[in-house]
């Protein structure tokens, strides 16, 4: 087989790679859709953006004797083909690479195949096309602070792929580079402290430094050259260390049960299962990188992190007092007061991780959507002497409320839940992947 | 103000402003992708090694050392002259049953190189002719718009620039053979060859052949 192979170069593995970026293919004809979001709307960047599809990418579409043109719309940028655009030649290659041949290619990618048949330089061009579309360079993403900039390669929730997402990572750490962290789709890591958070499908990122990026990979287009210089220029940050000697079991937090656990739209090996961590969901997915011995050293603390109740749900007071009634009745209402340093010397107050992080968000001056602008060590000391209103259930959790800036959270003991076998979540009985499947 | 607090403040300052913005600081990321491409294209059995000017030698006799304690199958030739001039990076090939050969590479940090660049490129190879090829990479300036300046184009273009071309002393005595190539390099981009000289190695496919045709030359003595 593999005379497809041949019939490869680099240009073209460059088109493969921005079509399953962002390319639809129907009966109608051809789209690659680029989600430049906030970036390409800057119009600095958006005539360098123009430039770019014009003379660099335009240039790599010749190799199938296509020629393109663009247009923005909004947030994303459209590549289409002037006049016919014969996607044949490009079909029966992403058909020889075991991609999909029509619909958006995104969806129903894996790139465990495919990645074996290209050359070290073909590949490395077919995931610049991927970047080029998929990548976002935006100084916005960082680890804690500016000087660990970020490149995040952001996969939309909807395709539920988490398949193509291990794979492209494990594709690109083959490379030699060492991805910072990766965020799934999935509410164990998206909403891991409130279980009834609506919001919580913001789809994947493999986040990895620019510096990191910069030595391993490439992008074609220039403005995302620049950018990415940019950033790697301001990285103080050393590398990460590789996934297999990463320490991350140590360092987990409690994670509530989510009611979405059981979402239908997850795979087989995802649905139902609750993940401590990202590398539990890279475990999960078989990636060759995935740190084993730590993964169980995480599983084995399970029954102390699962957690039935939410760790930390923030709440208007409103919403606060309505999910109480519901959940636990309308008991010892109204709340008794008590000074946040009183609160937080109670002898039970270790046992409720979220407990630092609630009170931040109660009397933190300004929010960014919910979670509060500053360090919570900082708000918590200005904040020593003002008044809670705790309400106590009786069973492991806790309302608590700011009756002045009208908010409430809801926080609970941490674990519990695996043992109680009470964890059934919409008629699904849920697990921590590795513990009672009897896999991972 | 504190004097200590003044100079930590102008060190990181200075180093805010440094990085990613000299022709040093991208030497070890162009030696990296280099022995990456060549790896790649290589027969198995040949080994690749790198080194830059910036990796604790500075000159060319330095440097070949670097390599050698690099790769412990590496030896410099008995009696071979290596001449003290300093280039950017020198790449190392070696197969199971040849001897080393060299590529150097002469790194300009510009909006476009120079006629002058390969002049500077080809005295290189002059003084040192045990080193059969020689290339220029232009690592571009943000803002630039082409690889070449006009007149180093026109010469290029027009086909009086040799890309290949052997120097023999008036006795007729051979100095040595050599062959050039372009590569420009966008940073956060990739590797690019230049295309549109004729003879002069335009692809890293071409590169790898090139370095396994002078691996039987050397064997030989011809050019």
């Amino acid at each position: 087989m593999i005379p497809i192979v041949e019939a490869l170069n680099d240009d073209r593995a460059y088109v493969l790679g921005a079509f399953l970026g962002g390319g639809t293919i129907t009966d109608q004809g051809w789209i690659i859709e680029m989600p430049f979001e906030k970036w390409g709307l800057d119009p600095r960047t958006a005539s360098g953006i123009a430039i770019g599809i014009l003379q660099q990418i335009r240039d790599r579409f010749h190799s199938y004797a296509i020629d393109i043109n663009f247009r923005p719309a909004g947030k994303r940028w459209h590549l289409f083909p002037i006049g016919a655009g014969q996607v044949v030649r490009i079909q029966d290659h992403l058909r020889n690479l075991g991609l999909p041949t029509s619909g958006t290619i995104l969806d129903h990618a894996e790139v465990v195949r495919c990645r074996k048949m290209f050359t070290d330089s073909q590949g490395g061009a077919f995931l610049a096309g991927f970047f080029d579309v998929r990548a976002s360079v935006e100084a916005s993403h960082r680890r804690h602070t500016d000087l660990a900039p970020i490149v995040s390669i952001e996969i939309p929730g909807r395709t539920n792929n988490f398949g193509l997402v291990v794979g492209l990572c494990a594709w690109m750490t083959a490379r030699g580079s060492v991805t910072d962290q990766i965020l799934f789709n999935h509410p164990s890591q998206h909403s891991a402290a409130n279980p009834d958070y609506t919001g919580w499908k913001k789809g994947f990122k493999i986040r990895i430094l620019a510096r990191t990026f910069l030595k391993h990979h490439h992008f074609v287009l220039h403005p995302k050259c620049d950018e990415l210089v940019r950033l790697a220029g301001a990285q103080r940050a050393n590398e990460q260390r590789p996934c297999t000697e990463r320490l991350s079991a140590g360092r987990i937090g409690a994670v509530s049960i989510h009611r979405d656990i059981g979402c239908t739209d997850f795979p087989d090996s995802i649905r139902g299962s609750i993940f401590l961590h990202y590398h539990h969901i890279c475990a999960a997915m078989g990636c060759p990188f995935a740190p084993l011995e730590e993964v169980k050293a995480m599983v084995t603390r399970a029954d102390e992190l699962v957690t039935v109740g939410p760790i930390c749900a923030k709440m208007t007071l409103q919403d606060g007092l309505r999910r109480w009634e519901s959940n636990f009745g309308a008991t010892e209402y109204p709340p008794r007061e008590m000074s946040v340093d009183q609160l937080l010397a109670r002898p039970d107050a270790l046992d409720f991780p979220g407990l630092k992080e609630a009170v931040a968000y109660l009397f933190a001056t300004g929010l960014n959507g919910l979670r509060h602008r500053g360090k919570a060590s900082d708000i918590i000391a200005r904040n020593r002497g003002s008044v809670v209103g705790v309400c106590n259930s009786r069973g492991s959790a806790v309302l608590l409320i700011n009756n002045r800036l009208e908010r409430a959270v809801i926080i609970s003991r941490a674990g519990g839940a695996i043992s109680s076998k009470a964890a059934y979540v919409s008629g699904i009985r849920i697990k921590v992947y590795g513990v009672d499947s009897g896999k991972g | 103000m504190c004097p200590g607090f003044a100079l930590r403040s102008m060190v990181s300052i200075v180093a805010k402003v440094d990085l990613m913005s000299r022709e040093t600081d991208y030497y070890h990321l162009l030696v990296g992708r280099l022995v990456t491409a060549l790896r790649a294209e290589l027969p198995s059995g040949f080994s690749v090694t790198g080194v830059s000017n910036q990796d604790g030698a500075s000159s060319l006799p330095r440097m070949l050392d670097a390599l050698a304690r690099e790769d412990s199958g590496f030896s410099i030739p008995d009696g071979l002259a290596v001449p003290a001039i300093l280039p950017d990076i020198v790449i190392a090939v070696r197969s199971t049953s040849g001897s080393p050969l060299f590529v150097l590479v002469e790194v300009k940090y510009s909006n476009q190189l120079r006629l002058m660049d390969y002049s500077q490129l080809a005295g290189y190879l002059l003084t040192a002719p045990f080193i059969p090829i020689g290339l220029l990479l232009l690592v571009s300036k943000p803002g630039s718009l082409a690889l070449l300046s006009p007149e180093l184009n026109q010469a290029v273009v027009s086909g009086h620039l040799p890309s290949s071309w052997a120097a023999t002393q008036p006795s007729g005595e051979d100095i040595g053979c050599f062959r050039h190539g372009i590569i420009g390099f966008r940073p956060g981009g990739d590797l690019t060859w230049f295309r549109g000289w004729s003879g002069a190695i335009s692809s890293t496919a071409e590169f790898a052949e090139a370095l396994q045709g002078q691996s039987h030359r050397s064997r030989s003595g011809k050019c």
